[in-house]
């Protein structure tokens, strides 16, 4: 016998709300795979004009901002954990309350990355470092590094922002109904989602930030 | 006819919000130690080989967000499989070119 | 299977015919937004059908232009705008999406016993990603096209092409975020709801074909969408990934685009092979021959399809050694598809073979396809490459399998299932005439291209030496056939919606838990969750030859014991 609050969660054609949910992280998990692959390109793209250009992709990894980067992956890490827990609690009616702030933190954390990625990006704008006439750094392959750094952070700033609305809406329509919030497997949707950005942005930091460091 | 349902076990009372938070927490312990060694070791004049080392501490914190944050350890054989098909196509792709580029004569210029 | 559960016996007087046709509402805003999978199969028909013919006056007019050896009817920039469409519109809109989202959408629940699919939602968005795709296509057509081929090479496609290359892009890549949420949708279906007694290996190959077809599906575009990307962002923003003049290297894009493209032409087949998997157990009332090497072979091809898209770029610079790497593994991945056609064949084998419409497709689809897969093996051939790359025995290749394998398919399956999705016959007589017409126009179409391309007729010029232009007549002729042999069941599928007669809810008498429901289907399908208990393809005992009905043997026919 299913009750109201299950069936709000329960959606067509499912009968069962735990082969629901079960279903709904399948296609999550399938879903993140072929991101994976999506960002791959770039990746393999990465990969190919550092092992032909070195020297220039080591020195223009070097002009990458650092502190910028660290400030952001760190931000990220504490909002991963976050949902990550705001995940583990929501199925429980009673931590319900603590489960949704879980996500406003995580929200918020969003932001301030999205903060500091646009004052990185100003901070970038003012040294020039963009491919085209008037860029700083001679060594070829330094501006395909730089094409790479301005493509992967802006698509991955995109699915961020993504996040932030898949978030928003958990919040806002978990508070209206607490009983849906702890049944539907939309938590945990959103939180492998969310995730899925983190995995990225941890490579993509090592990729970006850390070449040239020890010239 | 509906599909016939699993018997519902009575509902296991609610955790402790430590014991929630225990795990990703040590998670997110270790993943700033990894972080922090990463950017430790990109100071040291490694060479060429220097990425590499940078990228297996990623893929290690990748695999610490994936079971811990992402909870894979606790999913069935097929979303695992899902995950695993993701990096496992990525390495086929990487594989074969990078087959391409390390196999061919450079002419000077 | 369980015997007929036919909820709803056809034929009786006063019944609603009509099932989910009108079931759900019958407003355009109930079609619009419906979730149900039966009817998102049908706007997805609508849509590739409007595709297919459009792309069909885009080469239409090229081949107009091929029947004399000067640049005579249109300029040489319209003649790359006219083939670049052409290729755009019939991969992206018509062939990928062909058979996985209208017959793979109405048919995977009913197959395995379902309501609908796992994520019914996702399901109609998918069709507006499509349909929203196919507005940019609509604004690149109108804008003028572009003229960079279907493959977008750079740097011509990034930095010196002045052609509407951006809502092209645009389209593929909103279009094929719709294929993705497809795939992503079949699979956790295949996976999450089959009914009891629905084993793995009860799935009829249909399905299979699905299941393998969307693990093509996930993987492969996402690299296509960067790909893509990258050519955007260089002409929109100027971020060089691959110019040439700041080191980039051209064949990194080729990589880029191949590792999707390649699995892409086997998105376009393995549907095809689960449609004829379908049909010719069924107008042969015969078992499919290697049932279990039949599913290994799909699956194997869609792995192992994977890994050879390097031999697209045997002469674009790639090392010998990769070359050899990705020959080889071309070989290999022949293996299946010829296991696959082996066993359709043996299929045949002391069976009691009916040839209806859908049967004449199959045919067709089995020699063209085996045709048209024996010329890539020459293709994998790097010495025959060389020769033939960039030549018309390539367009003649893979036009065989496209065209005379996927679109016969099409075909196939359309006639097939007609009477399921419809409710109505189809004219046979009119059905079968248009399938031997299709078959004559295409290898009148294609077979002078082998010969012409052979003889080093290059691809994608509008003017050639005179000496060539007793094949292009013909094939120019050719195609006149197969646009004639196309229209045709245009006409009669649209007649029969209105004047066919009434089908009954199995007219062939195949197997298979679609042919249990009413024709057309209730919005459910199933009133009740069908359980199975039999194999697939149960057309007769196993180790026997099916009964043979129509004919009196000879014993009986003098008078004794039959």
């Amino acid at each position: 016998m299913t009750t109201s609050a299950e069936d709000r969660a329960l959606r067509e054609p499912w009968d069962d709300l735990e082969r629901q949910r079960q279903a709904a992280l399948t296609g999550i998990w399938f879903f993140s795979a072929s991101e994976l692959l999506f960002f791959g390109g770039l990746f393999v793209a990465y990969a190919v004009n550092f092992y032909l250009w070195p020297h220039g992709s080591m020195e223009a990894g070097g002009h990458t901002g650092l502190a910028y980067g660290l400030s952001n992956t760190v931000v990220l890490l504490l909002s991963s954990a976050a949902v990550a827990v705001a995940a583990a609690s929501a199925r429980w009616p009673a931590l319900g309350r603590f489960s949704r702030a879980c996500v406003w933190v995580t929200m918020i954390l969003g932001v301030a990355f999205l903060t500091i990625k646009g004052l990185e990006y100003r901070h970038d704008i003012e040294e020039r470092l963009i491919p085209g006439p008037g860029f700083p750094i001679e060594a070829r392959g330094a501006q395909l590094f730089f094409a790479f750094y301005w493509t992967s952070t802006a698509l991955h700033a995109v699915h961020l922002t993504v996040g932030l609305g898949l978030l928003l809406r958990l919040a806002i329509v978990g508070a209206r109904d607490p009983q849906w919030y702890s049944k539907t497997p939309a938590v945990n949707v959103t939180a492998l989602y969310w995730g899925f950005v983190d995995v990225v942005w941890t490579i993509l930091f090592v990729l970006i930030y850390l070449p040239g460091r020890a010239t | 006819m509906r599909f016939p349902r699993p018997r519902k076990a009575k509902a296991p009372p609610t955790p402790s919000i430590g014991s929630l938070v225990r795990a990703p927490l040590i998670a997110l312990v270790v993943l700033l130690i990894l972080l922090a060694a990463n950017i430790a070791t990109a100071y040291l004049n490694l060479g060429g080989g220097q990425i590499y080392l940078n990228i297996a501490f990623a893929l290690v914190s990748v695999g610490l967000i994936g079971t811990v944050f992402m909870e894979l350890r606790k999913e069935n054989a097929l979303n695992r499989l899902c995950a695993a098909a993701g990096f496992a196509w990525l390495a086929i792709f990487l594989l074969l070119t990078f087959g391409d580029y390390l196999s061919r004569t450079i002419m000077p210029f | 299977m369980t015997d007929a559960t036919l909820d709803h016996a056809p034929d009786k007087p006063g019944d609603d015919h009509l099932g989910y046709l009108s079931e759900g509402g019958h407003t355009l805003w109930s079609w619009l937004t419906t979730t149900d999978h039966k009817r998102i199969g049908i706007l997805y028909a609508l849509t590739i059908t409007v595709f297919f013919f459009i792309g069909g006056v885009a080469i239409a007019i090229a081949r107009l232009e091929l029947v004399t050896p000067a640049q005579d009817l249109v300029s040489a920039d319209t003649y790359d705008r006219l083939f670049s469409m052409h290729g755009i519109i019939m991969v992206w809109f018509f062939l990928v999406p062909s058979i996985p989202t209208t017959f793979g959408n109405f048919l995977l629940p009913m197959m395995i016993g379902a309501r609908d699919l796992a994520f019914p939602k996702l399901n109609l968005f998918s069709w507006y990603l499509t349909a929203i795709g196919g507005i940019f296509v609509f604004v690149a057509l109108l804008a003028g096209g572009t003229d960079t081929g279907w493959t977008f090479y750079v740097p011509y496609a990034s930095n010196y092409s002045d052609s509407n290359v951006l809502p092209a892009l645009i389209a593929i890549f909103i279009s094929g975020f719709g294929t993705i949420a497809t795939g992503i949708n079949f699979i956790t279906t295949i996976h999450t709801m089959r009914a009891p007694g629905m084993y793995w290996f009860r799935l009829p190959l249909f399905v299979w074909s699905m299941y393998a077809v969307s693990l093509a599906i996930v993987l492969a575009p996402p690299v296509l969408a960067m790909a893509l990307t990258a050519i955007a962002a260089e002409r929109v923003f100027g971020l060089p990934l691959f110019n040439p003049a700041d080191g980039g290297d051209p064949l990194l894009y080729q990589h880029l685009f191949w590792f999707y493209s390649h699995p892409a032409v086997y998105i376009m087949i393995l549907p095809a092979m689960g449609v004829v998997s379908e049909v010719i157990p069924c107008f042969a009332r015969r078992r499919l021959f290697g049932y279990s090497f039949m599913v290994y072979a799909l699956v194997a091809i869609a792995v192992i399809g994977f890994s050879v898209w390097g031999h697209h770029m045997f002469v674009s610079g790639q090392s010998a050694y990769a070359n050899l790497v990705f020959s080889f593994m071309s070989f290999m991945v022949a293996v299946p598809s010829a296991i696959k056609v082996f066993n359709w064949t043996a299929t045949l084998y002391r069976g009691q073979i009916s040839f209806e419409a859908p049967m004449l497709y199959s045919f067709g689809f089995v020699g063209l396809f085996t045709m048209g897969g024996l010329t890539g093996l020459f293709l994998a051939s790097i010495p025959i490459d060389i020769q033939a790359t960039d030549t018309y025995f390539v367009i003649a290749h893979f036009h065989y399998i496209m065209v005379g394998g996927t679109v016969s398919a099409f075909f196939a399956a359309l006639h097939f299932w007609w009477p399921k999705v419809t409710g109505r016959m189809y004219p046979e007589a009119v059905a079968r005439f248009a399938a031997i017409l299709m078959f004559f126009g295409f290898n009148f179409t294609f077979f002078p291209q082998f010969i012409m391309g052979w003889a080093g007729m290059p691809r994608r010029y509008g003017s050639y030496p005179p000496e060539f232009q007793i094949y292009h007549v013909l094939s120019t002729a050719g195609a006149g056939v197969l646009g004639i042999a196309y229209l045709m069941p245009l006409f009669y599928l649209t007649w029969s919606i209105f004047y066919g007669r009434r089908a009954p809810a199995n007219p062939w008498e195949a197997t298979g838990l679609e042919w249990q429901t009413p024709s057309p289907p209730p919005k459910h399908n199933f009133e009740r969750m069908p359980v199975v208990d039999t194999e697939p393809y149960a057309y007769h005992r196993r180790s026997e030859a099916p009964e043979v009905e129509t004919q009196t043997d000879q014993n009986e026919q003098m008078g004794g014991t039959p």
